[in-house]
């Protein structure tokens, strides 16, 4: 009751803009506001994450929201030093600052990137933050500096009516969802799955504070450059039931660095996710985009912690990860064409050593591949997967485009030996794409033949005219060269013609 | 904690980035002109409007640059709906059969068996090839007689077709088919075939009958003119020459 007066008597004082006399709106000085600040940096630097320095926090908040614009001009260097102090503290807090504490910085932390200038949105969400409204905690600790600061802080209850000081320090949920992240740490509650209702954070069961296994790992060294960012999120499915508890991390790379974890068709990601026993998803993004999150799933926090010390080191190296039980896969006689031959439904294991299965693939000196297998379903599906390949060859998507120059870039060794396989070109035949019912047959279908041919050599022979191009002649580019060109073309598309075509014909524009 | 990290190594990762946004190598930043400023048009099956109010020119290009990033940026021809069709025409050839550049002239027709499973596919490779043929000019010296490109899209069974200026000129045409078969990679159990726009403008069923035929049929083209009276009109024995 007293809060909703609060609010009410807090718009009532926003309308009649000018009302200096409302003893609410009561300014510090300056220099008592440079005081605050001296004393929160102080704290911080001492990391005294006292009821004192949350009092302070407040108070200078709700001092700032109204003299912040002044102080930006006037005393620009001491507001950007509180202000790291104030990110430090969210930083190192472990609970004890209190989440209206916390509510209280990033608000300002908003405002001051709004030039200190509020909006609707933003105002709301912090009038309508439940863990405001709903503060059970009473009113301790008050710094006897002065009243007049209390009374500021009385303003400043919009948001949280009382500044809160909690007494045993582990009074409040942190809202870092961090500390979440490992269930089976131990805590009071018996099913070892604590989850937040996704309405208030309020129903607070005084759980000690697991040990959060991200942080040391956030530390990575900073030579490393490797551009790693990671939150963890707990699975908040209330799947009680289930005992087999889901875990989520997610982990932020370089979006260069996605081909060097995802290996070719995925297959990188894949050992990872089976060493590891997760599940990896990249996010989608856009091909601009320079970072991109990875989300492992898995249901121990090991599992999990091993897929990102596997992923940062698959990404060092550039290589994909060594299983215990095999040695490196053998080099590959032809380049990579032979990789995508991956029946699906098979484990990525298989396929790295494609001697142990079943099916031979030879390439005879005239081009030719050949399949040999005893399994013709088996045989259909890598022939499938072939010829799929191919045509992707023959054109790619704009997907495969993306991925191939991530897969040059992650396989810098092969890329002559792919240059030569490069214009594998797709020569449609029966026994190309009409066999699979033949296939199905059984004893007759153990070999399967599949034409690759180069591109005629007639492209190369009308190169040359071209170099000793006559004046009356046209200029001419053969196949390869305009290939070429498109391979080192990463520019997008005009802006003049970008334009006209959203106006002529939106409908085929690729987003 | 993780904030800290995250903006520290976000400033490194953008040093690196700066780094590789300076090494362009110079290649990417010069142009390659083609010989003829092509157009790119599209038609969007629409019953409701006319054919000619469907169909919308959407892009001009003269550099090998400009076309990879038309092309690169647009859905591929076994993207389009049914009904559609794209057109790359040189400028100033309207792609109907109506145009004076058109009007004398016929068209090679390459047709993509609607069974088959990687239709699209193919459809797309044979679009592309047929792009890169037409606007690198790799019909030998009869690219002056090349007028533009098809691809019809349809449930029916998609047709990509290049267009000629005269189809009178049985040895131009024979050389620019055999070119496009080897381009496109054809084999030899599809046949391509040469229609006559007027043919195709006045036909009274649904197939037209070539003019020639890649690989040639049983009978020879020449024999087949002299059986056939209706074709003998469109490709009168006496050739008109061309107009360059």
């Amino acid at each position: 009751m007293l809060h909703n007066y609060d609010v009410a008597a807090d718009f009532g004082a926003k309308m009649q803009t000018g009302a200096p006399q409302a003893p609410r709106n009561t300014l510090l000085s300056v220099d008592q506001q440079l005081q605050l600040m001296n004393t929160i940096n102080n704290m911080v630097r001492a990391s005294q994450f006292t009821s004192q320095l949350a009092n302070t926090i407040f108070t200078l908040c709700a001092q700032l929201k109204t003299s912040g614009s002044l102080l930006e001009q006037s005393h620009k260097n001491e507001l950007n030093k509180v202000f790291t102090s104030l990110r430090q503290a969210c930083c190192r807090d472990n609970g004890q600052l209190g989440t209206p504490c916390r509510l209280k910085i990033m608000e300002l932390v908003e405002l001051r990137a709004m030039n200190w200038r509020t909006n609707l949105a933003h105002s709301q969400y912090y009038v309508n933050r439940p863990e405001g409204q709903h503060d059970p905690a009473p009113t301790v600790g008050i710094p006897p500096s002065s009243a007049t600061s209390q009374s500021a802080q009385m303003t400043s209850s919009v948001t949280s009516p009382v500044p809160q000081s909690p007494q045993p320090p582990m009074q409040f949920v942190p809202p870092n969802p961090m500390m979440f992240q490992d269930p089976m740490g131990g805590g009071p509650n018996p099913g070892g799955i604590f989850f937040i209702p996704a309405a208030s954070t309020w129903m607070n069961p005084l759980m000690p504070m697991p040990p959060n296994p991200f942080l040391p790992h956030s530390m990575l060294p900073p030579d490393h450059q490797m551009f790693l960012r990671q939150r963890s999120l707990n699975n908040k499915k209330p799947n009680l039931m289930n005992k087999t508890l889901q875990l989520r991390h997610e982990m932020i790379i370089r979006n260069s660095d996605s081909g060097k974890i995802m290996g070719v068709k995925g297959r990188r990601v894949a050992a990872v996710e089976q060493l590891t026993n997760t599940v990896i998803s990249f996010q989608k993004v856009d091909a601009k985009s320079k970072e991109r999150t990875l989300t492992i799933t898995a249901s121990t926090m090991e599992d999990i912690e091993r897929a990102k010390d596997m992923i940062i080191d698959t990404i060092r190296r550039n290589m994909s990860p060594i299983r215990n039980d095999m040695s490196m896969p053998p080099p590959m006689p032809i380049a990579d064409l032979h990789q995508p031959s991956i029946p699906q439904g098979k484990s990525p294991e298989d396929d790295e050593d494609e001697d142990d299965e079943d099916i031979k693939l030879e390439q005879t000196s005239d081009g030719k591949l050949t399949f040999h297998c005893d399994d013709p379903e088996l045989l259909a599906a890598a022939q499938e997967a072939l010829s799929a390949y191919l045509r992707v060859r023959a054109r790619p998507s704009a997907e495969e485009r993306e991925k191939k120059k991530e897969r040059r870039k992650s396989m810098p060794l092969q890329q002559t030996a792919h240059h030569q396989q490069e214009p594998v070109m797709l020569k449609p035949s029966k026994t190309f794409h009409g066999s699979t019912p033949n296939l199905a047959d059984g004893l007759a279908a153990t070999t399967t033949v599949v034409m690759a041919t180069a591109v005629p050599p007639s492209h190369v022979q009308q190169q040359q005219p071209q170099q000793v191009q006559a004046v009356g002649e046209p200029i001419r580019y053969n196949r390869d060269s305009l290939m070429t060109a498109r391979e080192t073309m990463r520019a997008p598309m005009a802006p003049e013609m970008l334009k006209e075509i959203t106006r002529v014909a939106p409908d085929i524009l690729i987003a | 904690m993780t904030t800290t990290v995250a903006a520290n190594s976000a400033v490194t990762a953008v040093g690196a980035d700066g780094k590789t946004e300076t090494s362009i190598p110079p290649e990417l930043l010069t142009r390659h002109p083609l010989q003829n400023r092509w157009a790119l048009w599209y038609l969007k099956a629409d019953r409701n409007k006319e054919w000619e109010d469907c169909l919308k020119m959407v892009s001009l290009f003269d550099t090998v640059e400009e076309f990879w990033s038309l092309y690169n940026h647009i859905q591929s021809a076994g993207g389009l709906n049914w009904g559609s069709d794209y057109y790359l025409f040189k400028e100033g050839i309207k792609p109907m059969w109506e145009d004076v550049n058109n009007v004398q002239g016929g068209r090679w027709l390459v047709v993509v068996d609607k069974q088959l499973q990687r239709r699209t596919q193919l459809l797309d490779h044979y679009w592309l090839e047929l792009l890169m043929a037409i606007v690198g000019e790799q019909f030998d010296e009869f690219g002056e007689y090349v007028c533009g490109a098809v691809v019809n899209v349809r449930q029916k069974g998609d047709k990509v077709s290049l267009w000629t200026r005269d189809a009178t000129r049985d040895d131009v045409n024979l050389r620019i088919g055999q070119i496009l078969k080897q381009k496109l990679s054809i084999p030899d159990t599809d046949i391509l075939r040469y229609e006559v726009h007027k043919d195709s403008s006045a036909r009274t069923s649904s197939t037209v009958k070539p003019r020639i035929c890649l690989p040639a049929k049983e009978p020879a083209p020449a024999k087949d003119k002299t059986s056939s009276p209706s074709t003998a009109t469109a490709g009168s024995p006496t050739p008109t020459t061309p107009t360059p």
